[in-house]
């Protein structure tokens, strides 16, 4: 038996800490929702990440249970969606003939909405790691002698 | 084996099938957000057959846990199909399982300790 003891709390860990990752890019989206311009030049592009089951390698070798790791966090992608401009000549970046401003394309309702799933994400994994904890106390009281 | 015996090694089963449902409730919980995931639970009758054939083999009692796809369940647009009310539901159930064979696992230990001590 390959498996860590605790390899339970793992699991739930791993759920916890891409659901918080998942909410500190929604947080910097929301901070940067006005942000005509970033590293790459144009306005700021709202930002996605992007999870994939830790799972794959062991159903490959027979989906024994011991291949439950969790989930990965990908990485974080730009949202390619067009760029919403606004007229706005006053703007120090908006363009000297149109008086048009390029804004980043993040929808503060999509991004709440988000929030929320992430938020409720991490208490049902959070749920998960409690009631994990219980079911170690409890095995671990019969070592002694009460149940 | 005799009665009592193999009384402990039914609930000690029992109860780590409750510790690796608990493992796979919790990766869906985990995966609830990942896209082209499906719910995996474990597969009751594999695990059934393995104790019935051969009770007192713990060797081999992991390997007897398989996964299989949920069935029956909706999947959103992201090709995803966890059911977080339902796997949070199962969460809670496997608990009470789980607190109750290690009640009655601990209240056989105590009827032994009796016996012993007299």
């Amino acid at each position: 038996m390959s498996m860590n003891l605790f390899s339970g709390a793992d699991i739930s860990a791993s759920g916890m800490s891409a659901e918080r990752l998942r909410m500190e890019v929604v947080a910097n989206n929301i901070a940067n929702a006005n942000s005509t311009q970033s590293a790459d030049g144009g306005p700021y592009r709202r930002q996605q990440v992007v999870f994939s089951a830790a799972l794959d390698d062991a159903r490959r070798s027979g989906g024994s249970v011991s291949g439950l790791h969790g989930v990965n966090v990908l990485g974080k992608q730009a949202d390619m969606s067009e760029l919403p401009q606004i007229h706005n000549p006053g703007h120090p970046d908006a363009d000297p003939e149109t008086g048009m401003v390029t804004m980043p394309n993040v929808q503060l309702p999509n991004e709440m909405v988000d929030l929320i799933t992430a938020s409720r994400s991490y208490e049902a994994n959070l749920k998960a790691l409690t009631s994990f904890k219980q079911m170690i106390e409890q095995t671990l009281m019969l070592l002694r002698g009460g149940a | 084996m005799n009665g009592m015996t193999s009384q402990y090694q039914l609930l000690s089963n029992a109860i780590e099938f409750a510790n690796q449902n608990h493992r796979a409730i919790s990766q869906n919980l985990a995966n609830v957000n990942t896209p082209n995931y499906e719910a995996q639970q474990l597969s009751f009758e594999q695990f059934l057959k393995h104790v019935e054939t051969s009770p007192e083999t713990e060797g081999d009692l992991l390997r007897s846990f398989q996964l299989e796809n949920t069935p029956g369940l909706a999947y959103r647009s992201d090709g995803n199909n966890v059911d977080l009310d339902r796997e949070l539901a199962n969460l809670k159930k496997n608990d009470l399982a789980h607190q109750t064979l290690t009640q009655l696992l601990g209240s056989q230990l105590k009827i032994m300790k009796k016996a012993i001590s007299g």
